[in-house]
């Protein structure tokens, strides 16, 4: 069905590019010794919530940032994929570690089946669809004896110390964290990223040049589906308790489109740039900042990014980029309007 | 008038379309031989635009036929046409302008079967050649001027190797320099890979050079196809199109 390859590209220098991955691989060795030396248990966790919501983040830029899909029911599937693991080790005893692909694969299921209907509006409507069937799920979550209405579902914590628990998930989430930016680079770098771009910007033509767009939306909607399903099982075994409220939280749907708007929707690095400086923004400003006040500063500090910086950080950087290679050109004609 | 005959590629037959009261195609019918230009001429208005919308499959007709390479178009998506051999460009250049040149290129080969990397970057890259754009490989197609997207449409549609393009006003507003790149590509795409043309333009002389047919729509209807320069003497097209040249007193 989909013939997918990498997209050579030669632009920038070698020495440049080279440059680039070098910090990206530093600042991983850094995050990893970290992971093995660190002793602040209160940091290893804050970093180990900004991997897993990188992840989600990720995720949700498969389809929301190069397709131009904004999914504000992100937080639908990773809900699915906590009551997954939750349910499974609460009538079978099976461990989250081992169900978390069970998770990913019935939240892809219920992306593909939430995706037939949904992937065929556009704009504003699907923003607000995928909006509602998250309430929609969460009162389902509410009324099914199967996950224990709001009473929730308690997971075995693990019988290690705390500082050992979030070292665990800190590796968990990392090692996620790469595992998924592989894929979302692949996938930006070929021409199935392409596609998602091209029906962004012009879905009607995307369809007449060739690219079968629902298709592509249904599949790329369930991959991302499969990560975030994953996650939200893991995420279970982690704070070892789940209920409707919390888990199916439509804030989480929310900081992960701003993670991605304010990283830089639409592209590998934005989610690793946005999901910090969101998570580590707003947590520095709930200590320093004591009371409601926080969060009208957070919410200028967002309006001041999409004013000011459209396309997020790597929006900017792209920009710098451009401006700095640009050259005269001597085709005739001037850049299209 | 008839339908083509056997060796058609693209058969209009009996097309009709209605948008409200208003008739926008009436019973049109001709049709596109292999390896051939059919230039299609008519008054703004007069159901070019949307003829090629039906042909694409983004508009259904109301009525009539379509075929291609003898299969009957109805009911299928754009995207199946143009994995029947089925192309097109449009009044403004629609390239996917955060892309480079190259990637817009490799967006119609995604489902491409067993399509391998690197014939499809030599595709590609030589399509780039042909229309002159290839020291713009990598740049992103916002930053071409308007004809240069022109080219890069043009070159994105021949990429899948189409057996028809159906090209809407390629030559509005574009520079001469670009219109003699486009019309040479146009004429060495029929002869070396043998596609088929159907040309909707304003730039009636150029049109009349380069089709084997020509086809001239007045209010949604045929008003004459056939040879183009019989086309441009017939009195329907002439007072319904191309108009006369006032007589000095």
């Amino acid at each position: 069905m989909f013939s997918v390859f990498l997209i050579p590209t030669s632009t920038g220098s070698r020495a440049a590019a080279a440059a680039v991955w070098a910090a990206w691989v530093a600042v991983l060795i850094g995050l990893a010794a970290y992971g093995l030396f660190g002793t602040r248990l209160f940091l290893l966790s804050t970093l180990a919530t900004v991997f897993m919501y990188a992840v989600l983040t990720q995720a949700w830029n498969l389809l929301g940032g190069y397709g131009g899909y904004l999914n504000f029911g992100l937080v639908t599937f990773f809900g699915i994929g906590a009551y997954t693991t939750g349910i499974l080790f609460q009538y079978y005893e099976l461990s989250p570690f081992l169900t978390a692909p069970v998770a990913g694969l019935v939240a892809a299921i219920a992306g593909l089946l939430i995706g037939f209907p949904t992937l065929r509006l556009r704009g504003a409507y699907f923003a607000l669809v995928t909006m509602i069937i998250t309430f929609a799920v969460q009162i389902l979550a509410l009324n099914l004896t199967i996950t224990q209405g709001a009473l929730g579902i308690y997971l075995p914590r693990l019988p290690l110390s705390p500082l050992a628990v979030e070292r665990l998930f800190y590796f968990v989430f990392l090692g996620l964290l790469v595992l998924v930016t592989a894929v979302v680079w692949a996938v930006q770098h070929s021409n199935i990223g392409g596609a998602l771009v091209a029906i962004r910007e012009d879905e009607d033509a995307a369809e007449i040049v060739g690219v079968r767009t629902v298709e592509v939306k249904w599949a790329v909607n369930a991959v991302s589906c499969f990560i975030v399903g994953v996650t939200g099982g893991l995420y279970a075994q982690r704070i070892a308790y789940i209920e409707p409220t919390g888990t199916f939280s439509f804030d989480i749907s929310l900081n992960v489109v701003l993670m991605a708007v304010i990283g830089g929707a639409g592209t590998w690095q934005g989610p690793l740039i946005g999901a910090p400086v969101v998570l580590l923004v707003a947590d520095l400003l709930r200590v320093t900042v004591t009371s409601e006040v926080n969060r009208v500063i957070f919410s200028l500090i967002v309006i001041l990014i999409a004013l000011f910086v459209p396309g997020g950080v790597m929006g900017a950087v792209s920009r710098w980029r451009r401006a700095r290679a640009a050259k005269p050109d001597d085709v005739s004609g001037s850049p299209a309007p | 008038m008839s339908a083509a005959g056997a060796e058609a590629l693209l058969t209009i037959d009996g097309v009709g379309k209605r948008f409200g009261g208003v008739a926008a195609v009436r019973d049109v019918s001709f049709s596109v031989a292999d390896r051939s230009v059919v230039g299609l001429i008519g008054p703004n208005g007069s159901g070019k635009t949307t003829l090629l919308n039906i042909v694409n499959g983004v508009l259904a007709p109301d009525r009539g036929e379509i075929r291609l390479g003898g299969s009957a178009t109805a009911g299928r998506r754009p995207s199946d046409l143009a994995a029947l051999g089925l192309a097109r460009t449009f009044q403004a250049a629609r390239v996917f302008r955060t892309l480079t040149a190259m990637q817009n290129l490799f967006v119609p080969l995604l489902h491409q079967k067993a399509l391998e990397r690197r014939a499809a970057h030599r595709r590609a890259f030589d399509l780039l050649v042909f229309v002159g754009l290839e020291r713009h490989a990598d740049r992103v197609a916002s930053e071409l001027s308007g004809g240069q997207q022109r080219l890069l449409e043009f070159a994105r549609t021949l990429v899948t190797r189409p057996r028809i393009v159906l090209m809407d006003e390629p030559f509005a507003g574009v520079h001469p320099q670009i219109k003699a790149t486009l019309i040479r590509c146009i004429r060495e795409t029929v002869s070396r890979e043998g596609a088929s043309f159907l040309i909707v333009s304003h730039e009636v002389p150029d049109l009349v050079a380069m089709s084997d047919r020509m086809v001239c729509l007045v209010e949604g209807a045929v008003a004459a196809w056939g040879a183009p320069a019989d086309v441009v003497q017939e009195e329907k097209v002439i007072d319904g199109y191309l108009g006369r040249s006032e007589e000095p007193a």
